[in-house]
């Protein structure tokens, strides 16, 4: 299968990264979304929000994972949301939000939506190969559990 | 056989592609000014071993062989092959009936000379072509007076690496000989105009014939410290081009006694890499340049501001007032105060971490050095400089202090500086604690949304900096450069030192009970040694230096002199040795300014 434009302008790692989570959830939309800068945003496809316990106003979300282009290396950080997170109780915005607003910008432009960013980190994985992408999955599920 | 014949020569692109389309970038070994080989010494050892006349494969031959692996590495001027690895030729037991790897073939006007089989060659091959990147081969054999090469060894290497061009691609290819009497090497390069179509094959401007060759000039040995070996190419005093250079001996009198003349030469053919011009780097520049070496390379992007001028080496107010690049400023420093008699410098604006602009990509520059000092003090350009000096088998010597005081200001333990060394045979700067993947990260994102804490109007808080500890910190780092560079402190060049201000004691770092001196166990963050261009460097688009152009404040490379015009005057009267040297016009245009300046010369 031929990579996406904005995929096969990436470095092989990050390919080889984006291959594998593709290949684990093959009912999933993975894609790259934005490259800006020295990030890349990629979806990790629609989410519903009942089954993770999240956001009263909407009943799906798509998420996305920010990583540096030279993933593996480089700090993992950010998970992004479209339509923004709302916390349950409080039913407010996210602490930590509108973090790197350059990437968040770009996936808004791209989803013509309201899109935020989270300061959601990869606490306690250090990726080290490119099937390690395959945590943000499980960290972005957290994410809609947790936030 | 049968599989190398089928070899995808469409694997290997074209060199100049894949030098991500930078033009100015040498790619053509017969073009480059300088051609160098490089190899790592646990793999010299090897070649060592292949090629005596008392050990190992050839052992009892008159005439011995091996053929290398090797990769590119193409700087701005200087074309290095990279030694990858040596394939051992095999040879069997006298009763067995298969042909040993390396042949004496006979001649009936030269006599016996050495040849490979084709099972070792396309062995040879095919190891290349199983390995990442652009990798080809150096066959390389004995000859028991001198190191030129015959007129069958012309032959058969023509022959050999003409074909292994034809089946591997646009990979480098050379021939070497090892002189046995006087341990002498000679080794060329070769370039084809190879012929891929059956059109090509019936012209005449493709084909074995149109072969084009270029003498090695130097061989850098890469271990525990940098040696440089002379091939029979390598003229005396040639500077960085060759292995030595021409040393001032009245300027470097205090030095006789410690490594000589011949140590001073050395350091004078020396082309050293110092990337940032700050407050470590600064002072780098006129100390490297004072110790004598040959040439320096200057890379940093930034311009000197008020806030800098408290440990900015040899900086004047009107440095501050004109805003001037910081590596304008390293070079003139350096430039009055070098000592080795033709020395050089190299202004380049730019970052190591940058790749998406081409016009502010220092790999080629830094390519041409034979040593790195880095004194950028951001994660990033240290994890770009590590893979550097593993792929590019170079020493890259990094140096940096974090500063921190307690609610009296009194420094913390936390405050320290740290000085390490990677490449071949040394721990990793990951493993020696110099960069992290968290630090990383915030250097790859835009200044304004980095984690850090701000200072409350939107500036983020500059880092506590004293020239007190970045002159201690440069001492260090120029220690360990002649330990590497001249073996005088066998004990300085592996590992990684730690200095506390708070307690005044310095360390070796551990690895648990143990000294550093190798990667820890779960390392991975070292590429393949000496796989040359052929690595996936970890670069981007280095956010300071798009503020700075955004900003407008940074001048197109093209817009500064990038060299300095000619050899730079050294500080003492010439003495006799020295006074018949010529000077180029503009060298005297210089002087006829400066004595205007000085009223030496009616105005």
């Amino acid at each position: 299968m031929a990579a996406r434009p904005q995929e096969s302008s990436l470095p092989d790692n990050l390919q080889r990264g984006i291959e594998a989570v593709s290949r684990e959830y093959p009912q999933r939309s993975i894609e790259v979304t934005v490259v800006s800068g020295n990030w890349v945003a990629i979806s990790l496809g629609i989410f519903s929000i009942a089954e993770y316990g999240g956001n009263p106003d909407h009943d799906e979300v798509e998420l996305f994972v920010r990583v540096p282009k030279t993933f593996p290396n480089g700090n993992c950080k950010g998970f992004g949301a479209c339509p923004p997170l709302k916390k349950v109780l409080q039913g407010s915005v996210n602490q930590n939000a509108s973090w790197d607003p350059e990437v968040q910008s770009a996936v808004q432009e791209v989803r013509s939506d309201s899109v935020e960013f989270y300061s959601w980190t990869w606490e306690g994985v250090e990726p080290s190969t490119p099937d390690d992408l395959l945590v943000s999955m499980d960290l972005a599920k957290r994410m809609l559990k947790e936030a | 056989m049968a599989l190398i014949e089928h070899l995808d020569t469409t694997k290997s692109v074209s060199r100049s592609a894949s030098l991500g389309g930078d033009e100015a970038r040498t790619n053509r070994l017969v073009d480059a000014e300088e051609f160098h080989v490089s190899v790592p010494e646990s793999v010299e050892n090897k070649l060592d071993t292949a090629l005596s006349p008392n050990r190992g494969p050839n052992a009892h031959k008159g005439e011995r062989g091996a053929i290398c692996l090797i990769s590119e590495s193409c700087g701005r001027r200087r074309i290095t092959y990279n030694i990858v690895d040596v394939l051992m030729p095999v040879k069997y037991g006298e009763d067995d009936e298969r042909e040993d790897d390396v042949q004496i073939d006979h001649d009936a006007s030269f006599g016996g000379f050495l040849t490979f089989n084709d099972r070792y060659l396309n062995e040879a091959r095919r190891k290349a072509y199983e390995m990442d990147g652009d990798i080809g081969l150096l066959i390389v054999h004995t000859h028991g007076a001198g190191a030129s090469p015959s007129g069958p060894d012309n032959k058969s290497d023509r022959e050999d690496l003409y074909a292994t061009k034809k089946k591997l691609g646009d990979v480098p290819v050379a021939a070497g000989i090892h002189g046995d009497s006087d341990g002498a090497w000679h080794i060329r390069g070769y370039e084809f105009n190879v012929a891929r179509t059956q059109a090509q094959e019936a012209s005449n401007d493709f084909g074995i014939h149109t072969e084009e060759t270029e003498e090695a000039t130097a061989i850098r040995v890469v271990g525990d410290q940098t040696r440089k070996l002379m091939t029979t190419a390598t003229s005396e005093k040639m500077g960085p081009k060759g292995v030595n250079g021409r040393a001032n001996r009245d300027l470097q009198n205090s030095t006789d006694g410690l490594w000589g003349q011949k140590g001073q030469e050395c350091i004078a053919g020396l082309r050293v890499g110092i990337v940032g011009c700050g407050g470590v780097g600064g002072i780098l520049a006129e100390w490297t340049a004072r110790l004598g070496a040959g040439e320096l390379v200057l890379v940093d992007f930034d311009r000197l501001e008020l806030a800098n001028f408290n440990r900015s080496q040899g900086a004047t107010r009107s440095d501050i007032d004109e805003k001037r690049l910081k590596v304008e400023v390293a070079a003139r420093v350096a430039e009055a105060s070098a000592t080795a008699d033709e020395f050089h410098s190299r202004k380049v604006i730019g970052s190591v971490c940058e790749a998406d602009r081409p016009a502010y990509d220092v790999l080629p520059d830094l390519l041409d050095c034979d040593v790195i000092l880095n004194a950028a003090d951001t994660h990033w350009a240290r994890q770009v400089l590590n893979d550097i000096a593993y792929a590019h088998n170079l020493h890259v010597i990094d140096g940096g202090t974090i500063l921190d005081v307690d609610a009296d200001d009194v420094l913390t333990p936390n405050s320290q500086s740290n000085i390490a060394v990677a490449g071949p045979k040394h721990p990793c700067l990951h493993c020696s604690g110099m960069w992290t993947h968290t630090g990383m990260g915030e250097d790859m994102t835009h200044p304004d949304h980095r984690g850090y804490v701000n200072n409350g109007d939107g500036q983020q808080d500059r880092a506590p900096s004293v020239i007190s500890m970045n002159g201690l910190v440069a001492s260090l780092v120029l220690q360990r450069f002649q330990a590497i560079a001249l073996g005088v402190a066998p004990e300085m060049t592996t590992g990684a030192l730690r200095y506390q201000p708070h307690d005044a004691t310095l360390r070796w770092r551990k690895d648990g009970l143990d000294e550093l001196n190798s990667c820890k166990a779960d390392c991975s963050e070292t590429p393949d040694i000496g796989i040359g261009d052929s690595v996936n460097l970890d670069r981007g688009e280095d956010p300071e230096l798009t503020r700075d152009i955004d900003d407008g404040s940074l001048p197109e490379p093209a817009d500064l002199p990038v060299e300095s015009s000619d050899v730079t005057e050294t500080t003492a009267a010439p003495t006799d040795t020295h006074s018949s040297r010529e000077k180029s016009l503009s060298h005297r245009v210089v002087d006829f300014v400066r004595n205007i300046a000085s009223g030496l010369l009616p105005n």
